[in-house]
C-alpha cells in the first residue's frame, strides 16, 4: 500500500509541473498590459516600463517562469498588484473558506445521495424509485446559483431561518456556531444537484451489484436482508460511488464559486473574479494553481481509497513490498 | 419407504414477460426422503434450476411461484414470512450450491468470513466461536492449512477450491436438505469427481438428503438414488434412478440415453441425438410438450397433455404410450 501510494505521489509531480507552466504562460498571453493598469490610463510609458523593470516582465518568458517557480517553491506567491500584500497572506484564508463550503457540500451530498441511492435501488422499479430518479433528474440539472437564490428566497427572506449574507470570516467573527448558521444555506446549494448525482449513480452501482451471483449465495445462506445490502451489496458498489464522490467534491471546489456570489461567501470565487478583472495576476495564478493542486490530492485520494477497497489491489501491492 | 422430508406439490412457477407468461414449473410435484440423494435432469430451460430456487424461495421478480405446496417438516414454505424463511430455513435447514463458483463468493470479502457469516446467522454464535466453527469447517471441505486460509481472499482459490469453500457455508448449520445446482458443471472434469466425491462423503457422514441437478446422466448414475427427468418445466418421469436408467419409459428419457456416446460403440458409429430443440415454455401448445419431437407421437399426444401416471414402485410416467401399454419396454 505504502508503495502504491508513494506511485502516485510522484506521478503527481509532472502534473503539477504542467499546470503551473500551463497556468504561468496562458495568464501571460491574457489580454491586457499589466504595467497600464498599474500606472493609469494617463501615464507616461517611461513610467510603464519603470514598472515592467520593477516587477521583471520585461525579462524574457522562462526566465520570469523559473523565478516563478522558485518563488513558490519557497511559500511565495508572489505580491498581489492590487493590495499590494504577499498573496501568500490571504490566498489560503479564501481557500480555506471554498474548501469548508465545498467539502460540507460534498458530505452533505454523499450523505444523502448514498442513502437515497440504496434505498431506490433497494427498491428498484417501485414508485419510491421512480419519484426520486425524477426528481434528482431535475435537481441534479439545476444550476447552482439558481438553487442558492431559491434558497435564499425561502429560508432567508420568507421564513426568516437562517442568515443569506453577512459571513465576513469563518476564523475569528463569531465563533463556530456562529459559522455553521451561516454556512447551512451555501452548503445545502451546493450540496443538492452533487447529492442528485450521487443517488443517481449509488442507485446503479446497487443495483448492478444486487444481480451478482454472490448475492443470490448470500440470500440462499439466511443472512437478512439489511444485512446483505449493507455489508455484501454496497460494499462492493463502493469504489464507483467513491470516484463519483471524489469528482463531485472536485467539481464543487470550483463549483461553489457560483454560490460564493450569491451568499456573499468570502471565498476563493470572489477573490479570483475580482483579481482577473484587476489584472491582478500573481493573484491569479495562486488562485488557479490551488485549485489545480485541490484537484490532484482529490484524485490521488480517491485512487488511494479505491485500492484500498478492492482487497485484490490491496494484498498485490502488500506482496510487493510495503503495506 | 420412510416420511417424506420434503414433499413438493403441484408446483407451478411462471416469469411474466412482455411476450407472454413463460412457465418455467409447471405443476411439478416430488417427494425426497431423509438422508436420500434425487437427482434432477433435464436440458437447459427444463425448469431444474427455477424448481431448486422456488424451494428456497428465491425466484425473483418477474419470476413467480404461483400454485402449489412445498411442505417440508409439517410446514408449507410457502405460508412461511419472508423473515422466517430467512432465519429458520435458508441457510439452516437447507442449505443449496450453485453452479459457478467463480461469481459466487463475494470479493471483497475473506472465505472464512463468509462461512462464518453463515455460523453467525443461524447458530447464536460469538465472533470467535463462529471462526473456530468456519475454520473446521473449511478443513471439513478438505482446504489444506484451515487457519492459514482464513483469511485468504476468493481470488486466491481456484475454481474447484472455491466450490469446497461454498459447500462448506452451505452445510455450516447442519441442514437436513443440501440443494446442489450443477455444482461441477462449471469445473474441470478431474475437479468435478473431487467435488462430487466430497459432496458423496458428507451426504453420507451427515446423513443429509440432497436434491443433485444436473444435465450430467453420468453424475445422476453414480450420485442419485431417485430420478426425476423435466422437459419444458414438468416432470416428465419420476423413479428409482436403477429403474430409471434400467427401464427408461418416457421416450425423451429414452433419447437422453439414447444420446449419450458409449465406450462400446463402434470408432465411427453417428451421434445419435434427439431432433429438433426443446421449446421455449412460453404459450405452450395444448398436448404433450415434447410430441414434435417424439418419434411415437399419436393423435392423443397434441390433444392432452399426459399426466404423471403412477407405475410400480415410485415409478411414475407422462406420456401417453406408457399408459395405453403400461409394461412398454425400453427401446
Amino acid at each position: 500500500m505504502g508503495w502504491f501510494i508513494a506511485g502516485r505521489l510522484l506521478a503527481a509531480i509532472p502534473v503539477l509541473f504542467g499546470v503551473s507552466v500551463v497556468v504561468f504562460t496562458l495568464l501571460h498571453f491574457a489580454p491586457g498590459d499589466v504595467a497600464s493598469v498599474l500606472a493609469g490610463p494617463m501615464a507616461s510609458e517611461a513610467i510603464k516600463e519603470a514598472i515592467r523593470e520593477s516587477l521583471g516582465l520585461n525579462r524574457p518568458l522562462p526566465v520570469q517562469f523559473l523565478k516563478w517557480l522558485g518563488n513558490l517553491l519557497h511559500g511565495d506567491f508572489g505580491t498581489s498588484l492590487v493590495y499590494k500584500r504577499p498573496v501568500a497572506e490571504f490566498i489560503f484564508e479564501k481557500f480555506f473558506n471554498t474548501a469548508l463550503m465545498a467539502v460540507s457540500g460534498a458530505l452533505l451530498a454523499c450523505m444523502i445521495g448514498i442513502t437515497i441511492g440504496i434505498f431506490a435501488a433497494s427498491k428498484a422499479h417501485s414508485l419510491f424509485d421512480r419519484v426520486t430518479m425524477a426528481v434528482t433528474m431535475v435537481v441534479g440539472s439545476t444550476p447552482l446559483f439558481w438553487l442558492g437564490l431559491i434558497l435564499v428566497l425561502l429560508f432567508a427572506l420568507t421564513w426568516r431561518v437562517f442568515p443569506a449574507t453577512g459571513m465576513t470570516s469563518p476564523v475569528g467573527g463569531g465563533g463556530f456556531l456562529d459559522v455553521v448558521r451561516h454556512l447551512v444555506l451555501p452548503a445545502v446549494a451546493a450540496a443538492m444537484p452533487s447529492a442528485a448525482i450521487i443517488s443517481r449513480t449509488a442507485r446503479a452501482c446497487m443495483i448492478e451489484t444486487l444481480g451478482q451471483n454472490y448475492i443470490r449465495v448470500a440470500r440462499a445462506k439466511g443472512l437478512r436482508r439489511n444485512l446483505i445490502l449493507r455489508k455484501h451489496a454496497f460494499r462492493n458498489a463502493l469504489p464507483p460511488i467513491a470516484t463519483v464522490c471524489g469528482l463531485e467534491l472536485a467539481f464543487l471546489l470550483t463549483g461553489v464559486f457560483f454560490v460564493e456570489v450569491v451568499f456573499a461567501w468570502p471565498g476563493l470565487g470572489n477573490a479570483l473574479y475580482y483579481a482577473i478583472i484587476a489584472h491582478d495576476i500573481p493573484t491569479v495564478q495562486a488562485a488557479v494553481l490551488l485549485i489545480a493542486l485541490s484537484f490532484v490530492v482529490i484524485n490521488l485520494a480517491v485512487d488511494v481509497l479505491n485500492a484500498w477497497l478492492d482487497p485484490r489491489i490491496r494484498v498485490s501491492t502488500a506482496r510487493q513490498g510495503g503495506r | 419407504m420412510s416420511e417424506p422430508l420434503l414433499c413438493v406439490e403441484g408446483l407451478r412457477t411462471s416469469f411474466h414477460l412482455e411476450g407472454g407468461v413463460l412457465r418455467a414449473v409447471n405443476d411439478v410435484s416430488f417427494a425426497l426422503e431423509p438422508g436420500r440423494v434425487l437427482g434432477i435432469v433435464g436440458e437447459s430451460g427444463s425448469g431444474k434450476s427455477v424448481t431448486a430456487l422456488s424451494i428456497l424461495r428465491l425466484v425473483d421478480p418477474p419470476g413467480r411461484i404461483e400454485g402449489g405446496r412445498i411442505r417440508f417438516r409439517g410446514r408449507d414454505l410457502l405460508d412461511l414470512s419472508e423473515a422466517e424463511m430467512e432465519r429458520e430455513i435458508r441457510g439452516d435447514r437447507i442449505g443449496m450450491i450453485f453452479q459457478d463458483p467463480m461469481t459466487s463468493l463475494n470479493p471483497v470479502f475473506p472465505v472464512g468470513v463468509q462461512i462464518a457469516e453463515v455460523v453467525e446467522a443461524h447458530q447464536n454464535a460469538t465472533r470467535e466461536e463462529s471462526r473456530r466453527r468456519a475454520i473446521e469447517l473449511l478443513g471439513l471441505v478438505g482446504i489444506p492449512h484451515p487457519e492459514d486460509r482464513f483469511s485468504d481472499y476468493p481470488h486466491h482459490f481456484s475454481g474447484g477450491m472455491r466450490q469446497r469453500v461454498l459447500i462448506a457455508a452451505a452445510i455450516a448449520s447442519q441442514p437436513d436438505i443440501l440443494i446442489a445446482d450443477e455444482p461441477t458443471t462449471a469445473l474441470d472434469v478431474t475437479i468435478q469427481a473431487q467435488i462430487l466425491g466430497l459432496l458423496g462423503d458428507l451426504q453420507r457422514r451427515f446423513g443429509t438428503a440432497m436434491v443433485l441437478i444436473t444435465h450430467d446422466l453420468g453424475v445422476i448414475a453414480t450420485m442419485a438414488d431417485d430420478v426425476m427427468v423435466m422437459y419444458a418445466g414438468r416432470a416428465v418421469e419420476q423413479g428409482s434412478a436403477q429403474d430409471v436408467f434400467e427401464r427408461p419409459r418416457h421416450p425423451y428419457t429414452q433419447g437422453l440415453f439414447d444420446s449419450l456416446i458409449r465406450l462400446d460403440d463402434s470408432p465411427h458409429s453417428e451421434l445419435r441425438p434427439i431432433p429438433g430443440n426443446p421449446p421455449v415454455p412460453i404459450d405452450l401448445p395444448p398436448g404433450c410438450s415434447f410430441r414434435p419431437r417424439c418419434r411415437h407421437a399419436m393423435d392423443i399426444c397434441g390433444l392432452e397433455v399426459p399426466s404423471l401416471l403412477p407405475g410400480a414402485g415410485r415409478r411414475r410416467v407422462a406420456c401417453h404410450l406408457a399408459s395405453a401399454q403400461p409394461a412398454s419396454p425400453a427401446a
